[in-house]
């Protein structure tokens, strides 16, 4: 089967797009659940899990019904639903290596007086980029795996 | 002024209530495993809020619950060195030095770093990552980044620091320094105040020799690790003469005067094991010598400890040891001065 260029271009563009707004919000979601207390964070914690257990074209169908439903079918659409698709394994992956880090680091470079976005960008991010990357890899794949998914259901849709 | 004062509820079983004063030097916190040592630098770093009580650094106002003052670790001027390394593990050591010190202009922050590893003796691993550099200049260059950034208080929590470099951080800072150990050597040494810790409360402070020499109860002898604590009676009280006769059952001890008491009272009577000599049983027996059969030996660092039947024991020299570990009779000397009442 060929894919149309016009296709592929737009998954891309939509996988990408969707990605990197999933890891400015998914950092800033799995930093807050690991330093901060606030009410609703074990429902937070609890409903990125659920997203991620969700069955990709399940996940799909009732992402393109609910956007179709509100908006006409835009690319702005489509990357909404990536961002759905991608946060929760953001979250998930970021959230576990920033809590695998060595508190104490932290601590001393607050002492040491550095402002929390210092100590992120210093400290706890170059420390943790690796599995950030793949975890960054991992929902670029799964969005243009999803994509394909609802240009599939929405091509047979009656 | 630098005083705090800090009340900490943490679990139904325990909290934290304490009120000390600091002064310029070193103050060591003294105490059993979970009596609070580590939440109280980390109250006073700001990473931990109390729930009541006041933290003045140099008359400035750190933390007041009253008027719901919380100050954030990073303009608290605390250098915190941690329990554990805490040196960032993807810079080298000299990358960990400049990190405090980015606030100051590039000219003066160079000359700083430059400074400080000369002072700590860090030139041959400047270049080095935590991991590969020694336990020694991990720990030098962990004190020497928090100094860089020109902190008012110094806390550091319970690290292998020796005598020296203990000097050379006075000699490098002027402010207090609170420093968690469970070193009584190393307090003896280095600190000008020890605060010794039991539960969340302060059981006793004051010069390091002192509080050793005159510990404020049975407790707080055991915290500090005397192995000769007698229960006994006063049988007699001489202040003509300063002296006092102590019975204790089996033997009877002749000690100075105690003040405040009175015959029959009933007394604790703390000995530290270094101060009693040994002696061969053929020898013969004077005032404050008691015969008791030896029960066990242990080796220590620089010391044998000989356990005595009755509780007793006296810490000996490796060389006393091997002069006279064939005796078949020992008899131990309590001196009169060091009998230290309770």
């Amino acid at each position: 089967m060929i894919v149309p260029r016009y296709l592929l271009w737009l998954a891309l563009r939509v996988a990408g797009l969707s990605t990197g707004i999933s890891v400015v919000g998914g950092l800033w979601l799995a930093w807050t659940l690991v330093h901060r207390e606030f009410a609703g964070k074990r429902a937070l914690g609890v409903l990125s899990a659920a997203a991620l257990a969700l069955p990709s074209p399940v996940l799909c169908y009732y992402l393109l019904a609910v956007f179709a439903r509100i908006w006409p079918l835009t690319e702005m659409n489509l990357v909404a639903a990536g961002v759905v698709s991608a946060m929760p394994l953001l979250i998930r992956a970021s959230r576990t290596a920033f809590a695998s880090l060595d508190p104490n680091l932290g601590k001393a470079a607050r002492s040491l007086g550095a402002s929390g976005w210092r100590v992120f960008l210093r400290i706890e991010l170059p420390l943790e980029l690796r599995p950030i990357l793949a975890a960054i890899a991992l929902a670029f794949a799964r969005v243009l795996l999803e994509l394909a998914a609802a240009f599939w259901i929405a091509d047979r849709r009656p | 002024m630098t005083h705090a004062r800090i009340v900490k509820q943490i679990s139904p079983r325990f909290s934290l209530d304490v009120e000390f004063p600091l002064a310029p030097g070193v103050t060591a916190l003294y105490g059993p495993a979970g009596a609070g040592k580590t939440l109280i630098l980390e109250t006073i770093a700001g990473f931990v809020r109390p729930d009541s009580g006041r933290i003045l650094l140099d008359d400035v106002i750190l933390f007041d619950a009253q008027s719901r003052v919380h100050a954030p670790p990073r303009r608290r001027n605390c250098g915190y060195v941690a329990q554990h390394d805490a040196l960032f593990p993807h810079m080298t050591l000299r990358q960990n030095l400049v990190f405090p010190a980015k606030r100051f202009p590039r000219l003066d922050r160079h000359r700083r770093v430059a400074e400080t590893i000369e002072r700590f003796q860090l030139a041959d691993s400047a270049a080095l990552r935590p991991h590969e550099a020694g336990p020694a200049e991990r720990l030098r260059c962990a004190v020497a980044r928090a100094l860089i950034a020109l902190p008012k208080l110094l806390l550091i929590d319970q690290r292998p620091f020796d005598a020296p470099l203990l000097q050379q951080v006075r000699a490098a800072f002027a402010g207090p320094i609170l420093l968690v150990t469970a070193d009584l050597d190393l307090c003896c040494a280095a600190a000008d105040e020890v605060i010794v810790l039991e539960a969340g409360r302060i059981v006793q402070r004051g010069a390091p020799r002192a509080v050793l020499d005159r510990p404020a109860s049975v407790g707080i002898a055991r915290l500090l690790g005397i192995p000769n604590l007698f229960p006994g009676t006063i049988a007699a009280l001489d202040p003509a003469r300063d002296s006092s006769r102590l019975d204790f059952g089996p033997f009877a001890l002749t000690g100075p005067y105690i003040p405040g008491h009175f015959r029959g009272d009933s007394v604790w009577v703390a000995v530290h094991a270094e101060d009693l000599r040994v002696h061969s049983g053929d020898l013969e027996s004077q005032s404050n010598f008691v015969s008791v059969p030896l029960v066990g030996v242990s080796h220590r660092a620089r010391s044998v400890r000989l356990e005595f039947s009755g509780g007793i024991f006296a810490d000996v020299s490796r060389e006393e040891f091997a002069r006279q570990k064939d005796n078949k009779q020992w008899q131990v000397e309590f001196p009169p001065g060091a009998l230290h009442v309770l």
